[in-house]
């Protein structure tokens, strides 16, 4: 076998198994000069296109193109969804990063700082000893990246909130962060149905209405660590003088780089796979109409919907994007619990549900001729 | 119609042939103008194929290689009858169109 015959054969493997390849393949050799040792870029660009056409099947039509490629968007997003969450069983633990790293010291300086391990009742108790990758938001409203809380008990420094968070942003920049966010200021106009300063929602339309609570805010980085810092003074309670004031800092993770990798590594293996699997199918059940109906309807039903819902988007507002993102893909595999899908997550349940009839149509098909 | 597609039943219209040489014909009677890549080439066959207007002649192995033989059916004749009309019906209207063409530097009128 020749050298340009061997880079032919690999070159034809884009094509679906049959006949094809080899006609393909001896066309190619006959019309190649024969001082050729690699096929040429134009020969490999117009392989690739049309044997990938050619693994969908039924040539007249273009249904099958856009069908395959939403499927393909579909799988190429379960396959980043699979790689990250793959990827974050391998993310770096958050216990005792606080204490390596002195961050208690340079946000309370000369201040005794607890975490959940010294007090439990104060802060939450439920990730203390080995924090998950993601969690529930603190309002129950989604899920955010897990998170360790540190605080102190307020004193006369701390309740002047303005003054004590610049002081914190100051000292952060001297020890190496960088801030993500400029600090943000609750004047006491809170809209009723919203979580602002924690991040997990948006303003509402409810009317507005004031209280005494003043609150400063903001996130800052340094390596792998997301710290976000928090100074409240005042209550919405109106006869209690100042019994929410606080001021108290978390730390998260932020995505390591092979996080990237693994999930581009997902979406990459999901993506052709999404096409092989609609062009298999697609072949399996092409002498059939009935066939193709009950395996195309169902898939139709549900692309566009699975398409956009497969997408990573999930806004945490007043954190680092790629948390939205992260908290976006963990989202579509994961179960929502939240809205009674205990077991199950909904987008990938649809996905099975549409893909579960094509899969049997396909199986129970009977093999195309060539 | 699109040219790859009339040159191939063009190709076709006097005698089956195999891919090799059905792009070989093309590039000959189009005088080099139309060199199909073997890609383009096999879709286009299949895509014909379904639509009725070519189907597979014969095999034969030649030199131990397999040799697929693609002839046109008379759905497919008709096809390439009824395009060529059309086509002879646009260059005699632009060939009119430049006969009026009268006092224009190189060109003359019919």
């Amino acid at each position: 076998m020749t050298s340009i015959e061997r880079r032919y054969r690999r070159l034809i493997l884009a094509y679906p198994k049959g006949p094809r390849r080899e006609e393909l393949l001896h066309t190619l050799l006959e019309l190649a000069p024969p001082n050729r040792r690699h096929p040429t870029v134009r020969d490999v660009a117009n392989i690739l296109r049309y044997g990938v056409r050619a693994r969908l099947g039924r040539p007249r039509s273009r249904s099958i193109v856009v069908l395959a490629t939403l499927t393909a968007l579909i799988t190429g997003g379960f396959g980043a969804a699979a790689g990250s969450l793959l990827g974050w069983q391998f993310a770096p633990g958050l216990e005792g990063a606080v204490d390596r790293q002195g961050i208690g010291r340079t946000v309370f300086p000369g201040m005794a700082v607890k975490s959940c391990a010294d007090d439990p009742a104060d802060f939450s108790v439920e990730h203390c000893a080995k924090v998950p990758a993601f969690v529930w938001n603190p309002d129950h409203e989604g899920k955010r990246f897990g998170y360790l809380e540190y605080g102190v008990t307020p004193t006369p420094a701390t309740r002047d909130h303005i003054a004590y968070t610049n002081g914190v942003r100051e000292r952060l920049i001297a020890d190496g962060w960088r801030m993500g966010s400029a600090i943000r200021v609750h004047q006491g106009v809170d809209d009723l149905d919203t979580s602002m300063l924690d991040g997990t929602s948006v303003p509402g339309v409810l009317p507005d209405f004031t209280t005494n609570v003043r609150e400063a805010t903001f996130w800052a980085t340094r390596g792998d660590l997301v710290l976000e810092f928090f100074d409240a003074t005042g209550t919405d309670d109106h006869g209690n003088p100042d019994p929410e004031a606080t001021a108290r800092f978390t730390i998260a993770r932020s995505a390591p780089w092979w996080l990237w990798v693994m999930t581009a590594a997902g979406t990459l293996l999901g993506v052709p796979a999404g096409w092989l699997l609609t062009g298999w199918i697609s072949r399996r059940t092409e002498v059939s109409p009935m066939a193709t109906l009950i395996a195309a309807a169902p898939a139709w039903l549900v692309a566009l919907p699975l398409t956009v819902g497969v997408l990573p988007l999930n806004d945490q507002v007043g954190r680092p994007w790629d948390e939205g993102f992260f908290v976006g893909l963990y989202a579509k595999l994961a179960p929502w619990p939240d809205l009674g899908f205990d077991t199950i997550n909904p987008i990938a349940g649809m996905a099975l549900c549409a893909l579960a009839p094509a899969l049997l149509t396909a199986v129970t098909a009977r093999r195309p001729r060539h | 119609m699109r040219e790859p597609t009339f040159w191939i039943l063009t190709v076709l219209a006097s005698a089956p042939h195999h891919g090799y040489g059905l792009i070989q014909q093309a590039a000959r009677l189009s005088r080099g103008r139309v060199r199909l890549q073997a890609g383009t080439l096999y879709a286009a066959l299949d895509r014909l194929s379904a639509e009725g207007l070519v189907e597979l002649d014969r095999e034969e192995i030649v030199d131990g290689r397999a040799r697929r033989y693609y002839r046109l059916t008379n759905h497919g004749a008709a096809a390439l009858d009824a395009e060529a009309s059309r086509l002879r019906a646009s260059a005699d209207a632009a060939r009119a169109q430049l006969a009026t063409r009268t006092g224009v530097p190189g060109v003359a009128p019919a």
